[in-house]
């Protein structure tokens, strides 16, 4: 036992510096203003002005020093509908990226572990190598092809010098000679979704080709059809991977702001991209830290949920497949 | 930008087997030409420990903290202001600086540190209109332009609140330094209803978007103005005629440095003639220093639009002063205007 401890600590120590430490200077700068000095002028028979400060010194400088107090006016200021509204708009393309992702990634995953599919790991191995690169590289390649000076945009051109009857029914559409693909919410969505997609994949293909594949060979036997059996075994027993996927596309989408700027062109911001002018441009870290600190709240409230549903299925599971 | 360039020269050990004084330099990215540094250690036996920042802010986070010492930085103009207003500078002792003669008399006494006590002045430029001339009807010179609806969805904003809704302020015929509530929603009312004509708000992304043809117009800094200039003909700057602001990053001396003398050295180098000429052929912003561009050829310097704007316009520009608790008011319109949807 003693051992283990001691095997323990370099994990503690790393928890404490990286994690407790930090999470505690967020929660400390949330509920803290950083305020000018109060002080008091008092100008003298000859006109010559001075200073008194609280705590009754007087100087002839205009006091500059500030002094952090503990506040919840960041509070108030974090309930304002300017900053709600732009929490609403991040849960709301974080939820779609999510069901995108879901309803993709699925039967991405479902496809891979088929009994007839071959070489599933080398589609496994395409489908994670993008992501070997930074994502910065693979959102600035989305702009360059979605831009309007882009790729696609270059090609539609080229296709209607070609043929008449393509530039008459896209004129006739009402389409001008350069379609704005990127600066939109749904531009921000589609480098979300590809961006997470494999992070939805991987969850779902671990767990469903961890299922006992016998399980389904005796629901066949039993008289099950396909979708039956699909239905019965493999969804129930490929939940945890789902609500993994979940967690995993939902929580990074819900908090970037890289992605809603460049894809997005500043015009669709959303939450973290606030966030990170608090602690740039404006250099206000403590209202940067209680709107985090909100995050982290409606973060945590969403695992919880899903743990819910994730305890609530088991029983139900095992009784299913009995 | 984001390349990190710390570089001590260890060079000068070869030079001066003796302890070596050293200087450390804390600059932006990208804002000098290194070799000027190897010849400051090789001239004067002084080794440098060059490091750099993204921005005034992560500088000041730095110095403020008193974490780590410097001997010579480069803020910009509102933030010596700040700097010097919170006991941070050192007064330049100007005996020391004989260079500083080169320096051009119409921008050594800016209300930044208008003595000039803490400060002096590296580069400077201003903020103004870059558009793509086939794009363009007639070359614009007025920040009308950025609320015609001609270019609807042809141009681009800076995603940035103390720029844009400086430029917002002298549109509505205020002072850029304006913290009057009254005048700042004339601002925010003018910039939501450009909202409909703006391609996008961008920061770094101006200069591939520009290049590329992206957009018509773009709100941008004199120095990405340039970039991009040399990168594409069909590009042309403008400070519209209204006025604009000015911006000047200085060299100054942190009053915690450890080797002032050293920094002053530094500072004297870095305004000789032939080393802020071979910086400004390295940087590509605007420079002060009158005898560096008699070394350049004046005529070559001045036909950049970049480095010459009319005297007249010049005139009417107004450096950044710092906002204090104000800025919080700049982010909350910001927000106010961009969450607008």
């Amino acid at each position: 036992m003693k051992k283990n401890r001691v095997l323990s600590v370099p994990f503690g120590l790393w928890a404490a510096i990286f994690i407790v430490i930090p999470l505690l200077l967020v929660v400390w700068y949330g509920v803290t203003v950083e305020e000018p000095v109060a002080y008091e002028e008092i100008v003298s028979a000859d006109g010559t002005v001075s200073y008194r400060l609280e705590n009754g010194s007087v100087t002839d400088e205009k006091p500059w020093q500030k002094k952090v107090t503990v506040s919840f006016s960041n509070f108030r200021r974090m309930v304002e509908p300017t900053y709600l509204k732009l929490l609403i708009r991040s849960l709301k393309v974080a939820f779609i990226t999510t069901l995108i992702c879901l309803l993709l990634g699925y039967p991405v995953a479902l496809i891979l572990t088929g009994k007839d599919f071959k070489h599933p790991s080398l589609w496994l191995m395409l489908i994670i190598l993008p992501m070997w690169m930074n994502f910065l590289l693979r959102t600035y390649s989305w702009m360059s092809i979605l831009e309007n000076s882009g790729i696609l945009n270059s090609w539609i051109a080229a296709l209607r010098d070609k043929i008449p009857a393509f530039d008459g029914w896209l004129t006739s559409l009402g389409v001008g000679k350069k379609i704005i693909f990127l600066y939109n919410e749904k531009a921000v969505i589609l480098g979300m979704v590809y961006n997470y997609l494999s992070f939805m994949i991987m969850p779902i293909y671990t767990v469903i080709e961890k299922t006992d594949k016998s399980l389904l060979e005796a629901a066949s036997d039993l008289g099950a059809s396909p979708v039956q059996s699909f239905l019965r075994v493999t969804l129930p027993y490929s939940l945890p991977g789902v609500l993994e996927g979940i967690t995993m596309v939902f929580v990074p989408a819900v908090t970037t702001f890289v992605i809603s700027q460049l894809m997005g062109g500043g015009k669709v911001p959303l939450i973290g991209d606030i966030i990170q002018n608090q602690f740039g441009k404006s250099s206000d870290w403590h209202f940067g830290s209680t709107l985090s600190l909100l995050v982290m709240v409606v973060v945590l409230a969403f695992m919880r949920g899903l743990n819910r549903i994730d305890k609530d299925d088991e029983p139900e599971k095992e009784v299913r497949i009995l | 930008m984001k390349r990190i360039l710390t570089i001590a020269l260890f060079l000068s050990l070869l030079v001066s087997a003796a302890a070596a004084e050293t200087i450390s330099v804390y600059n932006w990215g990208d804002y000098i030409d290194v070799d000027t540094l190897s010849q400051f250690t090789a001239e004067t036996g002084i080794d440098v420990i060059y490091e750099v920042y993204e921005t005034n802010e992560d500088m000041y986070a730095k110095i403020a903290n008193g974490g780590s010492s410097y001997d010579v930085i480069f803020p910009s103009d509102y933030m010596v202001e700040r700097m010097a207003g919170e006991h941070l500078l050192h007064p330049i002792n100007w005996e020391n600086i004989p260079n500083a003669a080169n320096i051009d008399e119409r921008f050594m006494h800016e209300s930044y540190d208008p003595e000039p006590t803490y400060s002096v002045p590296y580069t400077w430029g201003t903020m103004g209109i870059l558009y793509n001339t086939t794009m363009v009807d007639e070359a614009p010179d007025s920040w009308q332009t950025l609320l015609d609806p001609e270019y609807a969805m042809d141009m681009l904003m800076l995603n940035s609140p103390r720029d844009t809704l400086g430029i917002a302020l002298v549109m509505a015929g205020h002072s850029l330094n304006s913290t009057d509530p009254k005048d700042l929603e004339d601002a925010k009312q003018l910039l939501i209803e450009q909202k409909p004509l703006v391609l996008a708000y961008v920061v770094d992304e101006v200069k591939d978007k520009m290049i590329g043809g992206e957009a018509a117009v773009a709100l941008v800094w004199s120095g990405d103005a340039t970039f991009c200039m040399d990168e594409s003909d069909e590009l042309d700057y403008v400070v519209p005629k209204e006025g604009s602001n000015i911006f000047f990053d200085t060299m100054c001396i942190p009053a915690n440095a450890k080797n002032v003398s050293g920094a002053e050295k530094f500072i004297d180098f870095m305004c000789r003639a032939d080393i802020a000429a071979k910086n400004y052929e390295y940087v590509g912003y605007a420079i002060p220093n009158r005898a560096a561009i008699e070394v350049l050829g004046e005529e070559e310097y001045n036909a950049s639009p970049v480095n010459n704007p009319p005297q007249e316009v010049l005139d009417k520009c107004e450096v950044f002063h710092y906002l204090g608790d104000d800025t919080k008011l700049y982010d909350q319109i910001w927000t106010e205007i961009i969450s607008e949807f």
